[in-house]
């Protein structure tokens, strides 16, 4: 879904940058990656899904942040793997604060990688402050992904 | 025995423990031994305001005590070794360029006798059942304390394919029994980060995967903890070896080392945790002109900060370099 809210125009996208910080350097590299989609590969989507994501991608605001469906089992995932409330688990909650250390992080890594059939860079991984941060770096790797054309 | 400091503003060591350049002090506190809440808040009075700022950004009350005890035991066991100058509120920390806290003041710690020494290197870890800090005259250190009992979520051997080297993962392998391996996989993982922190440069500057702690069950072992701690240790002693990648020798250089100056210990301060110390070894400062076949040696204290300290006792030594 993501990579057709990154089809706009590169002014649309600028102009996102600019109204909500992004919380890593991947997340602007994506965005103007994304603005030079050529309306072949557009186009190749099928009608239905695409009307879905226009719909969807009302807002500018959307396209910046991670999809709420993903913020929420990305909250999950955290907060079962550190034992605590899920209520607690914020989407600006960092993990240090909800007591994850090395060996957490990996697994919540590890965890985000089998749910969401992704692999993690190392270095985007260890930039990961806050549940926020995860979750956005877990669209911009399904985003990344080649697409199967159904 | 129990030396009673009482609730006094200056701290001094214990009667005739000194920090000499060839030594490690450990020094740790039980959380469960914290019983007196109104002790908690004259911790909390040691404390910078930043300090406290990041004691309540933890999200749960024993998260944001752990915080709150691991910052008092770091500024009133560094402010043991001040001579009882200079009041734990006083001390100041910076952070390295890669996040490593380091002491900014005092530069120096200016003993009895007149003698300065240069500023004091430490190292902080912490989990639920206990708090270490490690210290030494200006010697790399680096601290990791895990829980014995510790279950990942994730499969060991997964986790060790994706974080260890390829050496480590193949003896991890090995191990059939499921829970000799659990603990062999801590026992690893713990002198890892140990070795990550005493190098300052974090995970990213120094990645797992680039070096190899080597395990070997070794007879002399015993000989070597015996010389080098007072700690109890078990039949089944091993030696700890250091191999780096081409990437991780280069590391080390940056930081002015080979890959024979750091040295290991894994002990269990309690049968509750594991712990390893990761300290530069004292003859490769040129500075010191040390002999080199003096030894070194390890000091393990617990305390109640304020309170009592005494000598960490039952605590067993399971691994050393050699």
């Amino acid at each position: 879904m993501a990579t057709i809210a990154f089809s706009m125009s590169k002014a649309a996208a600028s102009m996102c940058a600019e109204t909500k910080a992004l919380p890593l350097a991947s997340q602007k590299q994506s965005l103007t990656h994304y603005t030079g989609l050529r309306a072949s590969t557009f186009l190749a989507i099928p009608k239905t899904k695409v009307a879905a994501a226009v719909q969807q991608r009302a807002s500018l605001q959307i396209r910046c942040a991670a999809e709420p469906k993903t913020l929420e089992a990305v909250q999950g995932i955290v907060a079962t793997q550190l034992a605590v409330d899920p209520t607690i688990v914020q989407p600006s909650s960092k993990f240090s604060e909800l007591g994850a250390d090395s060996l957490d992080t990996v697994e919540i890594v590890m965890a985000l990688e089998e749910r969401f059939k992704i692999t993690m860079e190392e270095e985007g991984a260890e930039k990961i402050s806050t549940v926020q941060d995860a979750a956005d770096l877990v669209e911009d790797m399904i985003s990344s992904m080649p697409k199967v054309s159904s | 025995m129990r030396r009673l400091c009482g609730l006094k503003p200056y701290f001094e060591l214990p009667p005739g423990l000194v920090l000499r350049c060839r030594e490690v002090h450990f020094w740790c506190l039980f959380p469960e031994d914290v019983i007196d809440s109104s002790l908690l808040k004259v911790y909390e009075s040691l404390l910078s305001c930043q300090e406290r700022k990041e004691v309540y950004k933890a999200k749960t009350e024993k998260l944001q005590k752990e915080r709150l005890l691991a910052r008092t035991l770091v500024r009133t066991t560094l402010a043991r070794y001040a001579g009882g100058c200079i009041h734990p509120s006083h001390l100041e920390f910076t952070k390295n360029n890669f996040g490593k806290p380091e002491l900014l003041w005092p530069k120096y710690i200016v003993e009895k006798h007149g003698r300065k020494f240069p500023a004091l290197c430490f190292n902080l870890s912490h989990t639920d059942s206990i708090i270490a800090c490690a210290v030494t005259n200006n010697l790399m250190v680096g601290v990791d304390v895990e829980e014995s009992k510790r279950v990942t979520r994730k499969d060991l051997m997964a986790l060790a394919r994706k974080k260890f080297s390829l050496k480590e993962a193949s003896w991890l392998g090995s191990f059939q029994d499921q829970e000799r391996q659990r603990q062999q996989f801590l026992k690893l993982w713990t002198l890892k980060v140990s070795y990550v922190k005493a190098l300052g440069r974090g995970i990213s500057g120094s990645p797992l995967k680039d070096f190899t702690v080597h395990l070997k069950e070794s007879f002399w072992a015993r000989k070597m903890i015996e010389d080098a701690t007072a700690l109890s240790c078990l039949s089944e002693a091993y030696t700890i070896q250091l191999e780096l990648s081409n990437a991780a020798e280069v590391v080390l250089q940056n930081v002015g080392l080979s890959h024979d100056a750091l040295h290991f210990l894994l002990f269990q301060p309690t049968p509750l945790q594991y712990a390893s110390l990761c300290v530069q070894h004292p003859n490769v400062k040129a500075d010191l002109h040390l002999s080199t076949h003096e030894d070194w040696k390890f000091y393990f204290w617990k305390t109640l900060p304020l309170a009592w300290d005494e000598p960490l006792k039952g605590a067993t030594a399971l691994a050393i370099t050699g």
